[in-house]
């Protein structure tokens, strides 16, 4: 991979005409260095002569020969330059000289709609918004197509694979006739916090005013700053104390004065419920689902969506809580498939112009695994700046950026959050996360391991093998571990490579 | 390029259905000559590498540049240059002309993919007709045929206009022809007015220039083009008395 030449003003532009309307002519322009390149790109001009066969109803395809693509608006007056993007051919030529047409398509496809940004960006950690949120609208449907059958949700993946950024999105695009309300409960540890986490969300939109105590509608608190929001539920915490359930059903109750439905969107219930689990502290999870499902049951004009890890039922029913989540329609959020993997990575580098060969993707791939979004985000990031720095990176350089840089020390502070994690292991039972921890050890150093020895293991270290299944099933959503006829083993390499080296390294 | 009337009743009859309307036979033409237009993108790019020394050497001045205007061959054109080669007939004592169809004219037709060099004196000219005779990229991948028409006595001389044209047939590919032309800047305006004062007037009415220049337009556009020739020539000489006598001065 390597920093595109951004110099080289002789090539080939190739230009779609709108048949409607100017504004929507868009170009792809191709340097070209000299004849040895004619086979490679007859063949990429070839290839989106193809692609284009599918927008030819809207759509002329022109190709120009230019000696200086600076002049050209002189000489073409379709030409709009703030529309053109510049490729290398590489870009679009695998190591074997095939074409890559997914990469075509896409990039036509995403100039079409306007896309704006074109390419998209990453940020690792924050949420992806605006185009940023990459090719999620199939599962976005389906959560609506269940909603408006009346249908309340349960949300389901392992972490980091960006349900809040999906939650994010149907909560900033919802349909006609719907508002949203997000609440995030991250962070909290009761029954109390999940009663004032809500009140935080309904005070954030107009429209939910009424369903708040009559006292607090008439401050209009959706209209205060953020630090007057924060007082207002301050002030409002010593009467959720007192009676929690209270105070939530009569939030819920006066939902039915909205117009139109509302959406409540519960994110992390899996991390309030699981910081609320102590040894002896089913007994409120207990209380708080029993309620939860009870208003779900009673609310007309309201539809939920609960977003929890994957394993949140199993973890309960670990714990010996019942499952009050049966009344909700399960969804979930898989992994982008390889080719939309390969399309995002391809895309991403080309927004900061970076040309990377279809064998150099997966190359990144094989790497690390399963492309879970987050460690995806970090590698492209991690990738993208140390290109940036050196100009060019051969695919021995590639691997160094992954085990010296992504795995180093510099990145230490994107993995802190699985320390936080297994630190709140300790909260389901003395010795839990040194349990957790010889469990991981295990499986970063093996390809596999029998479930039966890891319980066995488990045992070793806890005293017992109370919570072993339960610890399972949390792994498997926060470390992306998987059982599979008797056998577990890491699903993201990248993950089992940094266990590896900084689990065990800093062993115990 | 505007269809005459005889092109577009040769496009109803000759291309095959649904393109043989003016509205639509380009989209029949044009797959067939893009590969001309992708090798002349790569070839502009290394005769632009060919020209790089000499540009840097004549930095001080306007040495010379590839014209992006000169394009493609419109389909228009093709149609046109293909239905007047099914009617001409020989001249007494040349050979046969040669005949364009739809089957052949992509692998006859020399000049469907073409660029020109524009420079700025005829001493440019010369040079860069070096460059491209003797580029080793170029003599590797093509057959060249290069003719000149600066130079041609006035009995030999049917047209003003004045070049040096580069015919290339791909060594790999026989039949995949590219014309390179390399002119001055005073050539290259001529050129383009004629095209549209007398070359576009007669393609549409051949055979009659009696009327159509009744105000001898066409013997007026040939006269300059001797006139410009005159100029560049001058030119030429003032440029030596400037250029090559500071390069003396500055060798000694």
């Amino acid at each position: 991979m390597r920093l595109r030449d951004e110099n080289q003003k002789t090539g080939h532009l190739l230009t779609f005409v709108s048949k409607e309307h100017r504004a929507n002519n868009f170009s792809f322009f191709f340097p070209v260095e000299g004849l040895e390149q004619f086979d490679s790109l007859l063949k990429v001009i070839k290839g989106f002569e193809h692609c284009f066969q599918g927008f030819k109803n809207d759509y002329e395809f022109i190709g120009h020969s230019v000696a200086d693509i600076g002049r050209l608006d002189e000489i073409l007056p379709e030409f709009d330059k703030t529309r053109m993007l510049r490729f290398e051919l590489e870009e679009f030529l695998a190591e074997d000289s095939q074409f890559v047409e997914d990469f075509a398509k896409i990039i036509i496809e995403r100039q079409i709609r306007k896309e704006t940004p074109l390419f998209p960006s990453i940020l690792p950690g924050a949420m992806a918004t605006g185009s940023n949120f990459y090719d999620r609208m199939k599962e976005v449907e389906e959560i609506w197509e269940n909603l408006q059958k009346g249908k309340n949700l349960l949300f389901r993946a392992p972490r980091r694979y960006g349900k809040s950024s999906l939650l994010d999105y149907i909560s900033k695009n919802p349909l006609p006739g719907w508002h949203v309300c997000y609440v995030d409960l991250g962070g909290g540890k009761s029954s109390e916090d999940f009663a004032e986490y809500t009140l935080k969300g309904l005070i954030q939109r107009q429209e939910c005013n009424v369903c708040l105590p009559e006292d607090l509608s008439a401050l209009e608190p959706w209209k205060k700053s953020e630090s007057n929001k924060l007082e207002i539920v301050r002030n409002e915490r010593k009467k959720i104390r007192e009676n929690w359930q209270e105070y939530a059903s009569a939030m819920l109750k006066h939902v039915d004065l909205l117009e139109g439905k509302l959406l409540l969107i519960f994110d992390e219930v899996s991390f309030l419920l699981e910081d609320m689990i102590g040894p002896k502290d089913q007994d409120r999870v207990n209380e708080l689902m029993v309620w939860f499902q009870e208003a779900r049951k009673k609310a007309q004009n309201i539809s939920f969506i609960l977003s929890g890890s994957q394993h949140l039922p199993l973890f309960l029913e670990s714990f010996g809580i019942e499952n009050h989540l049966d009344d909700l329609e399960t969804v979930h959020l898989d992994l982008f498939e390889a080719q939309v993997a390969t399309e995002f990575i391809f895309l991403v580098l080309a927004g900061k112009k970076i040309v990377i060969r279809l064998g150099e993707i997966y190359s990144m791939l094989a790497l690390m695994g399963e492309p879970i979004p987050y460690f995806l985000q970090l590698f492209l990031d991690t990738l993208s700046r140390i290109c940036g720095e050196k100009k060019n990176l051969s695919a021995d350089q590639i691997e160094k950026v992954y085990y010296q840089e992504l795995l180093g020390s510099n990145s230490k502070r994107y993995f802190e959050t699985i320390q936080l994690q297994l630190e709140r292991y300790n909260r389901y039972g003395e010795r839990s996360r040194a349990g957790a921890e010889t469990i991981l050890d295990e499986l970063a150093v093996n390809e596999s391991v029998g479930r039966e020895d890891l319980e066995v293991i488990w045992q070793e270290v806890t005293g017992g093998k109370e919570r072993f299944e339960a610890m399972l099933n949390i792994l498997q959503d926060d470390f992306y571990i998987k059982e599979d006829k008797g056998t577990v083993f890491f699903t993201s390499k990248l993950l089992k490579d940094w266990w590896e080296r900084h689990g065990l390294a800093g062993k115990r | 390029m505007e269809l005459s009337e005889e092109d577009k009743k040769f496009i109803a009859e000759n291309i095959p259905h649904p393109y043989n309307t003016p509205e639509r036979f380009g989209e029949f033409i044009l797959p067939q000559i893009q590969i001309h237009d992708v090798l002349c993108t790569s070839t502009k790019a290394t005769v632009k590498k060919l020209l790089a020394p000499l540009k840097k050497q004549y930095g001080h001045r306007f040495f010379c540049d590839i014209d992006d205007s000169h394009r493609q061959k419109s389909p228009a054109s093709i149609i046109d240059k293909i239905r007047r080669s099914q009617a001409e007939k020989a001249k007494p004592g040349e050979p046969e002309p040669e005949r364009y169809d739809l089957n052949n004219f992509v692998t006859k037709m020399t000049d469907l993919a073409r660029f020109r060099v524009v420079c700025n004196f005829l001493s440019d000219v010369y040079k860069v007709a070096e460059a491209v005779r003797n580029s080793e990229e170029l003599t590797n991948a093509f057959h060249i045929k290069e003719e000149s028409t600066i130079f041609l006595r006035p009995k030999t001389r049917r047209s003003g206009e004045r070049s040096t044209k580069f015919v290339l047939e791909l060594k790999n590919q026989p039949g995949l022809f590219l014309e390179i032309q390399v002119m001055t800047q005073l050539q290259e305006a001529w050129d383009k007015k004629d095209h549209f004062l007398v070359y576009e007037q007669r393609r549409k009415f051949p055979d009659k220039d009696e009327e159509i220049f009744p105000d001898f337009l066409d013997a007026k556009m040939f006269s300059t083009a001797e006139l410009l020739f005159v100029a560049d020539d001058y030119f030429e000489y003032l440029r030596g008395a400037r250029e090559d006598g500071k390069s003396d001065e500055e060798d000694k």
